[in-house]
């Protein structure tokens, strides 16, 4: 049996209420008023779409064997790279084999399913297990719809042809040139088209067409169906879609439009997610994605879902919040706004590539080593052991530090490193199960922080080269999820 | 058992030029300054040094790379000129090139030169570089000095149970006595005493360290020549001695930074390099013998646990010795009496040999009353570069016979 | 029942990394009290490692007497009492940000 083996979201800390998006940009286009009830998440500065994707696979894989992988792929349309796999990346973050399939799937909003879709044949075909990590950060402009609506946020889904908590039944797929929402090749905002027009003859139209298409392959009705997931951020079109299939409006998973926003490639995988946290066994779920046409799925939970429901999903990280009660700031993290970062931010901090091969385990995976000698578990990998009573040389095994944990052994803000978030907040961290390191820290303040407290490791952004356009990845120290308060 | 250099080599003469914010000098200028002083106090021509020695951390600014700079500056008659660098111990680095070189005998006078000139930077502070290699960039924080150090204060506390506001008020004592010693010397960089309200009252630099528990950045040299016993006598018969007694240096393991023992709220390195001084110079008991003491006070809490670190505190009682004046200019052990790195200033390079100068005029008996020590046997100087997981420390005994 | 000494407004107190200075003195009421606040600025322009500066807010403590007598140095000395408790400390933050928005930090003595 093939189908969903796992799953996992992630939204970022901070939250804007869209008011404030109103109350600072509304003088220019009140009209963004219509669309200012609720807030959307807003990734923090040292997060992307890669990164989300990345904390969204590490919930879904959470007690799983990373080593048991063989494909992982990842959806976005804000991918940091054209040219480097940026699955790679993801990849190499959640501490998978080097003898593994990895793809991007990328070009429109239903990316994120498309990538689900071959993972469910991969899997199918192959056997194993493959994930698929979603995220994205789009960008519209200042004072635009597009900017209250977008919210940035990551899920993932693991397939599976062992214990799956739904089974695959089968899909059907819709594809139009529909060009409502574009990005050129060199564009960083949204453009759209009017909105009635994508509204009426996009939502309206290819959702229920692609929802028709299956349960007419099939032999089912739309109102056989348990649970209904469809991102829409029309208010007026989902009631009419739902009209359109005669499903009652309780069975329709909420959009997450006044806590999320529309987060792109992700948004269909973090309603499932949302859904899958709150299945009964037994459940028949439609999964529709929209962008460039739909993807329509069918899966049916099994009694192996409630091994899964143990906290993973979305619901924590919807309750791990905190107000970003600046536009401004926003403005900056995004880079919608140029910002003086003084001397400093000027530094020239090239990328050695061969030095990055070197040592990309330790870098993406937080990948350590654990001598055979005396058991010291140390970081960065060492050749000679770090115990001053061992020093055996060159007898390291691997350890994947990432999904370890660890406590605060020390720390400060600082307010005089260069950061777009002053204080920089960073410490020295002793792992869980030995070694230490100093690391910064991130979604805290100093205040939240204490000598021995527990943290959890977060794949951030480390610094971004504007002029290569190299983005550096690295982990973080976050207080564990339930210490921050 | 090596026999360490104990009474080998003896301080000739020494120079240092007004530390600060020198606009008008070039490293060249500041070179020229301290050296030309320290002949004149050694009462010996530049053709006299037979080796030099340049101690220099930042290479980007003024002075390149090795030492052609600085033997170009100083027109040096082709002698060897040797540039080191050890973060922040860099000028106790130069001065143990030129001692060791007197004290194995390959020569008879040589000459110990440190330097910085931070100020062509285009903004505060020191230039950013990766100090710590290319791996550390793309793994580690883009830490500060202040963010580093200010996590001894978070360890020390959580450590010894001491509440923040308590420790805070002992590091408050050791700003304030740096304040009160820099304002009373001409040569200091910053001369003003302040009130510990003015302390208390400054926001956080990085936590928990505030303004006044950080050094600055300044422009200086200080230079030292050094010789044999023998020489010294035949320069200046029947004038006091001023004699290494220790010279001692420790540079971490990577332990600290990687291995989990350490408790982070003192230096290892300084704990290693201070009781191989005392076993050199033969000192039993450091709290009585030591008569003061200059230490590498670049935040106020690094001077607290140095206190520690040096056997002079007993672990968790330097906080209580600091509060009751013992390290006050008139307690039992002066330390900074010329204001330290906080006022006198911090050209890293020169740093070291600063200290050094503070220590020899003491035991010379050279500087006014008001801020002299009283009969001082032992001197102490104390080096930290780099940060407190990844460090070198320098520890210097004098004596005067 | 704590004194605050009030150093003359715009005048540099210096330390070898930066300096600050009281820009405004100013007071919040809350709960029937009176909180004496200053706003200040601080530059630290010459530290090892780095230029930053920010505004901070100094809360001394709720107003007892406004300035009632001078010290030795000749400065205004007002009796305040501290604000100790935590909850009545968030409070006071709280409506010190939203009154004088961009400080980046807010100080308890």
């Amino acid at each position: 049996m093939v189908g969903i083996g796992s799953f996992g979201g992630y939204v970022p800390r901070y939250r804007l209420n869209r008011m404030i998006i109103f109350g600072s940009m509304g003088w220019l286009n009140p009209v963004i008023i219509t669309n200012a009830r609720g807030e959307k998440a807003v990734a923090n500065f040292d997060e992307d779409s890669v990164t989300m994707a990345v904390a969204a696979g590490m919930d879904c894989l959470r007690g799983v064997d990373r080593q048991s992988i063989d494909a992982v792929y990842f959806a976005t349309t804000t991918a940091p790279y054209r040219e480097r796999q940026n699955a790679n990346i993801v990849a190499g973050a959640l501490g998978t084999r080097d003898e593994i399939r990895s793809a991007d799937f990328a070009g429109s909003l239903k990316s994120g399913t498309s990538a689900l879709l071959s993972a469910l044949e991969f899997v199918g075909y192959n056997g194993g297990k493959a994930v698929v990590c979603a995220a994205d950060c789009r960008l519209g402009k200042m004072a635009s719809t597009q900017e209250m609506v977008f919210g940035d946020a990551g899920a993932a889904i693991m397939v599976s042809d062992q214990d799956v908590i739904a089974e695959y039944k089968g899909s059907f797929s819709v594809s139009h040139d529909f060009v409502d929402h574009l990005r050129g090749a060199n564009t960083k905002y949204d453009r759209m088209w009017e909105e009635r027009w994508i509204r009426d003859v996009g939502y309206q139209q290819f959702i229920p067409q692609a929802v028709q298409g299956l349960c007419a392959k099939y032999g089912l009705s739309p109102s056989d169906f348990d649970r209904i997931i469809y991102p829409c951020y029309y208010g007026g079109a989902r009631k009419n879609i739902n009209k359109v299939l005669q499903v009652e409006q309780e069975k329709v998973q909420d959009d997450m439009l006044a806590t999320v926003g529309d987060s792109g490639s992700a948004h269909p995988l973090l309603m499932l997610a949302a859904a899958l946290e709150n299945a009964r066994p037994g459940e028949k779920i439609l999964l529709v994605s929209y962008g460039s046409g739909c993807d329509a799925l069918w899966f049916e939970v099994t009694d192996n879902i409630k091994k899964m429901q143990d906290g993973r999903g979305v619901s924590r990280w919807l309750a791990r919040r905190a107000d970003l009660d600046n536009y401004q700031k926003y403005l900056v993290w995004r880079g919608m706004a140029p910002a003086e970062t003084g001397i400093r931010g000027e530094t020239d901090k090239e990328t050695r590539w061969s030095l990055v091969w070197r040592e990309h385990k330790a870098i993406l995976g937080l990948w350590g080593s654990k001598c055979r000698k005396c058991g010291t578990q140390q970081y960065p990998p060492q050749r000679l052991c770090i115990n001053p009573d061992c020093q055996a040389l060159d007898e390291m095994d691997p350890v994947y530090l990432a999904d370890k944990g660890g406590t605060v052994f020390t720390y400060t803000g600082d307010m005089l490193a260069a950061s777009v978030n002053p204080p920089a907040i960073y410490g020295n961290v002793n792992f869980n199960g030995g070694g230490r390191t100093l690391m910064d820290f991130t979604d805290c303040t100093v205040e939240d922080l204490s000598v021995g407290m527990p943290v959890e490791f977060s794949f951030r952004i480390k610094f971004y080269d504007p002029k290569r356009d190299i983005t550096n990845y690295f982990w973080k120290a976050v207080p564990a999820v339930g210490e921050v308060k | 058992m090596a026999e360490g250099i104990r009474d080998k080599v003896v301080i000739l003469g020494m120079g240092c030029t007004k530390f600060g914010e020198r606009w008008d000098a070039g490293s060249d200028d500041l070179l020229i300054e301290a050296l030309t002083e320290a002949l004149q106090d050694a009462g010996i021509e530049k053709k006299d040094i037979q080796a030099a020695w340049l101690g220099i951390h930042i290479d980007e600014i003024n002075i390149g790379k090795g030492a052609t700079y600085a033997s170009g500056a100083l027109h040096t008659p082709f002698i060897p000129f040797t540039r080191v660098d050890n973060f922040c111990a860099s000028g106790t680095e130069a001065f143990r090139g030129a001692t060791y070189a007197v004290a194995s005998g390959a020569c008879e006078i040589a000459l110990a030169i440190g330097v910085e000139k931070l100020k062509d930077t285009g903004y505060g502070g020191l230039p950013d570089s990766p100090a710590f290699g290319q791996e550390a960039v793309l793994i580690g924080p883009n830490a500060t000095a202040p963010g580093m150090f200010a996590q001894l204060a978070t360890a020390y506390a959580a450590k010894y149970k001491i509440p923040m506001d308590k420790l805070k008020e002992a590091i408050t004592h050791v700003s304030w006595k740096s304040h009160q010693n820099g304002a009373k010397n001409p040569r200091a960089h910053l001369r003003r005493a302040v009130t510990k309200e003015q302390i208390m009252g400054a926001p956080m630099v990085a936590y928990p360290l505030g303004l006044f528990d950080c050094c600055g950045v300044s422009d200086g040299s200080a230079a030292a020549i050094v010789c044999t016993p023998e020489v010294f006598k035949k320069l200046k018969p029947n004038e006091p001695m001023v004699k290494v007694k220790a010279l001692q240096i420790s540079v971490s393991s990577g332990e600290e930074a990687m291995f989990t023992r350490w408790d982070g709220a003192g230096i290892i390195t300084t704990q290693t390099a201070s009781r191989k001084a005392y076993e050199e110079a033969g000192i039993k008991d450091p709290r009585k013998e030591i008569s003061m003491m200059e230490v590498h006070d670049c935040f106020s809490i690094t001077e607290l646990v140095t206190m520690e670190d040096l056997g002079i505190s007993p672990p968790g009682g330097a906080p209580e010795d600091i509060l009751s004046g013992f390290f006050d200019l008139d307690g039992q052990i002066p330390c900074q009496p010329d204001g330290g790195l906080k006022c006198f200033g911090h050209p890293i390079g020169a740093s070291g040999i600063r200290m050094i100068y503070e220590m020899y005029n003491q035991l010379l008996g050279r500087w006014p009353e008001d801020r002299a020590v009283k009969n001082p046997k032992f001197g102490l100087t104390h080096n930290l570069g780099g940060v407190p997981t990844q460090n070198v420390c320098s520890v210097a005994i004098f004596g005067v016979d | 029942m704590a004194q605050h000494v009030h150093q003359p407004i715009g005048e540099e107190i210096r330390s070898i990394a930066g300096y600050y200075m009281v820009l405004e003195e100013g007071v919040l009421k809350y709960k029937d009290r009176e909180v004496l606040y200053l706003l200040e600025a601080a530059a630290a322009d010459t530290s090892c490692c780095g230029g930053a500066g920010m505004g901070f807010i100094m809360v001394p403590g709720y107003l007892k007497e406004l300035r009632g007598k001078r010290n030795e140095d000749g400065l205004w000395v007002s009796e305040v009492e501290r604000v100790e408790d935590e909850g009545e400390r968030r409070e006071i933050t709280g409506e010190l940000r939203a009154r004088h928005p961009g400080f980046h930090q807010i100080i308890f003595a």
